[in-house]
C-alpha cells in the first residue's frame, strides 16, 4: 500500500484520523527539530518550542488552507511557536551547542569521514571550534534575523518559502537575511580572515619526479 | 576573492544541525501527542466570516451602551449647570456604573495586573459579569504559568467561560475562563495536566480553533 501523502494525512486528522498527525509529524520531526533547534539556540528550548509548535498544530490542523505545502506551514507554526518564546524572553541562556559533535558522535552524519572510515580528530576539532564559534555569533542576532538565517542559509530554504513560514514579505526576509550575514561577517571576521589567509597560501610546485638513476655508466667519449 | 556573504552562507551551512531528534525529546512530543489523542479530534473548521460578523455585532453593540452612558453623563453635566432636566436616573446610572468599575474585584492577582477585572467599559463586552483574564500575546506564557501556580495552590482565578453567553467555551476537557487576548474577547482553557506539562489554549470569541496554544511546566 502506497504511504498517504501529507495532505492525505492531515485531512485525515481532521477527519478525525486519531494516527494521521503523528505519523505526519513524525515524518518531518527531524527537520524542524533541526530549525527549532537553531533558533532557539539550545536542546530544552528548542523541545519547548518544537512541542508546542506541535500542539498548534494538531489543534489548528483545521485552519490550514491548502495553499502552500504542508511541510511549509508545519514549519510555520514551529517557528512561530519558537519566536513567540523567544519574543516572550521565555528562555534560557543559550550556551554553545554540545548537540551535535559530542552527543551523536557515534551516528557520524556530521563528521566528515575520510576514505578510510577514520575521521581525522584535528579536523574534528577544528570543524567542532568553529562551528561553536558560528553559532555563537547566530546566538547574539535579533530572533527574526536568525530564524531567517536558519531556515534560508542553513536549511537551504527557497526565500519565498521562508517568507512564508515566517508570515512576511519576500523583500523582509531577504533583508533580513541580509542584515544577519552582515553583522556575522563582523562577528566571524578573525575566522572569515583566517580561511581567506588559508585560500591565499599559493600553492606549492609539484614535487619534481626522483631523479632516474642511470642503469648504465655514463658512456665516454666515442673511441675514434 | 571571497565574497564575505558567502562565505557567511558557506559558514552557516556547515553550522547546520543535520542529527535526527534526540530520544528524550522524541519520547516527551510521543507523550504530548498521546495526550492529545486522547482529547479528542481537532476542532472542526469554523465559518470565521460568520465569527467576525458576530463580533462586530458584539462590538457595535457595547459601542452604542458606551454611547449611552456617555450620554447619560452628559446630560447630569447638564443637570449641574443648573437646567432642570429629567436627567436624573440617567445621572444615576452613569455614577452606578463608575462605581461598579471601582469597585470591580481589585484583589491581588498571581497574574500580577495581568488577569483583572474589565470595568473601563473599553469595548469588551465582559464588563458587567465579573473578572476575566486579561492576556497578552507578549507575555502569555508568564501569565499562564502564574495562572496554573494558583490554580495548584487553591487560588482559582477569572471567571468560568460557562457564564459568558456570547462567548462560549470550546469543546474538550479542561477549565475555561473567560479572557481578553490583546483586548480581543477571548476564552482561556486550561487543559487537565499530562506528562509534566499543561497545555492552554486561548480562543477568540466565536472561534473554534485557538489562536495560541502553549505549555507550561506542572509541579
Amino acid at each position: 500500500m502506497s504511504e498517504r501523502t501529507d495532505r492525505e494525512l492531515l485531512a485525515a486528522h481532521v477527519a478525525g484520523d486519531r494516527d494521521a498527525f503523528g505519523v505526519l509529524f513524525t515524518r518531518h520531526r527531524d527537520r524542524m527539530w533541526a530549525v527549532a533547534l537553531r533558533t532557539m539556540g539550545n536542546h530544552e528550548d528548542a523541545a519547548d518550542g518544537l512541542q508546542d509548535g506541535m500542539i498548534a498544530a494538531y489543534r489548528r490542523a483545521s485552519s490550514y488552507r491548502g495553499d502552500a505545502a504542508v511541510t511549509t506551514w508545519l514549519h510555520r507554526v514551529v517557528v512561530n511557536a519558537c519566536l513567540d518564546r523567544l519574543r516572550a524572553g521565555k528562555v534560557r541562556r543559550a550556551d554553545p551547542l554540545p548537540d551535535d559533535l559530542d552527543e551523536r558522535s557515534g551516528r557520524g552524519s556530521l563528521v566528515a569521514a575520510d576514505p578510510s572510515g577514520t575521521p581525522d580528530p584535528a579536523d574534528v576539532a577544528v570543524r567542532h571550534e568553529r562551528r561553536g564559534v558560528v553559532l555563537d555569533a547566530l546566538a547574539t542576532l535579533p530572533p527574526e534575523q536568525r530564524a531567517a538565517l536558519v531556515l534560508v542559509d542553513m536549511e537551504g530554504y527557497p526565500v519565498a518559502e521562508a517568507a512564508v513560514m515566517l508570515d512576511c514579505p519576500v523583500g523582509t526576509v531577504k533583508s533580513r537575511c541580509s542584515r544577519g550575514r552582515a553583522r556575522l561577517a563582523e562577528l566571524l571576521a578573525p575566522l572569515l580572515d583566517a580561511e581567506r589567509d588559508a585560500d591565499d597560501v599559493p600553492a606549492r610546485n609539484p614535487v619534481p619526479p626522483a631523479p632516474v638513476s642511470p642503469g648504465d655508466p655514463p658512456r665516454g667519449p666515442p673511441v675514434s | 576573492m571571497n565574497d564575505p556573504d558567502d562565505a557567511v552562507r558557506r559558514l552557516l551551512a556547515e553550522a547546520r544541525h543535520a542529527e535526527p531528534l534526540p530520544d528524550d525529546v522524541a519520547a516527551r512530543l510521543d507523550d504530548v501527542l498521546a495526550d492529545l489523542r486522547a482529547e479528542g479530534p481537532p476542532p472542526a473548521v469554523v465559518d470565521l466570516a460568520a465569527a467576525r460578523r458576530r463580533r462586530t455585532r458584539l462590538r457595535n453593540g457595547l459601542v452604542a451602551a458606551a454611547a449611552v452612558v456617555l450620554v447619560g453623563f452628559g446630560i447630569s453635566r447638564v443637570d449641574l449647570s443648573g437646567m432642570s432636566t429629567d436627567s436624573s436616573d440617567a445621572g444615576g446610572s452613569a455614577d452606578s456604573a463608575a462605581r461598579e468599575s471601582a469597585a470591580a474585584p481589585a484583589a491581588p492577582s498571581p497574574l500580577d495586573g495581568d488577569a483583572q477585572a474589565e470595568g473601563q467599559l473599553d469595548g469588551q463586552g465582559l464588563a458587567s459579569l465579573g473578572p476575566v483574564v486579561r492576556l497578552r500575546s507578549d507575555r502569555l506564557e508568564q501569565q499562564v504559568q502564574r495562572l496554573v501556580a494558583a490554580s495548584a495552590a487553591g487560588s482559582d482565578q477569572g471567571r468560568s467561560a460557562d457564564e459568558v453567553d456570547e462567548c462560549p467555551a470550546p469543546s474538550g476537557p479542561g477549565r475555561s475562563l473567560a479572557a481578553t487576548y490583546d483586548g480581543a474577547p477571548a476564552v482561556l482553557v486550561l487543559r487537565p495536566p499530562a506528562g509534566g506539562v499543561r497545555v492552554a489554549d486561548v480562543y477568540l470569541c466565536g472561534e473554534s480553533t485557538p489562536v495560541r496554544s502553549v505549555s507550561v511546566p506542572v509541579g
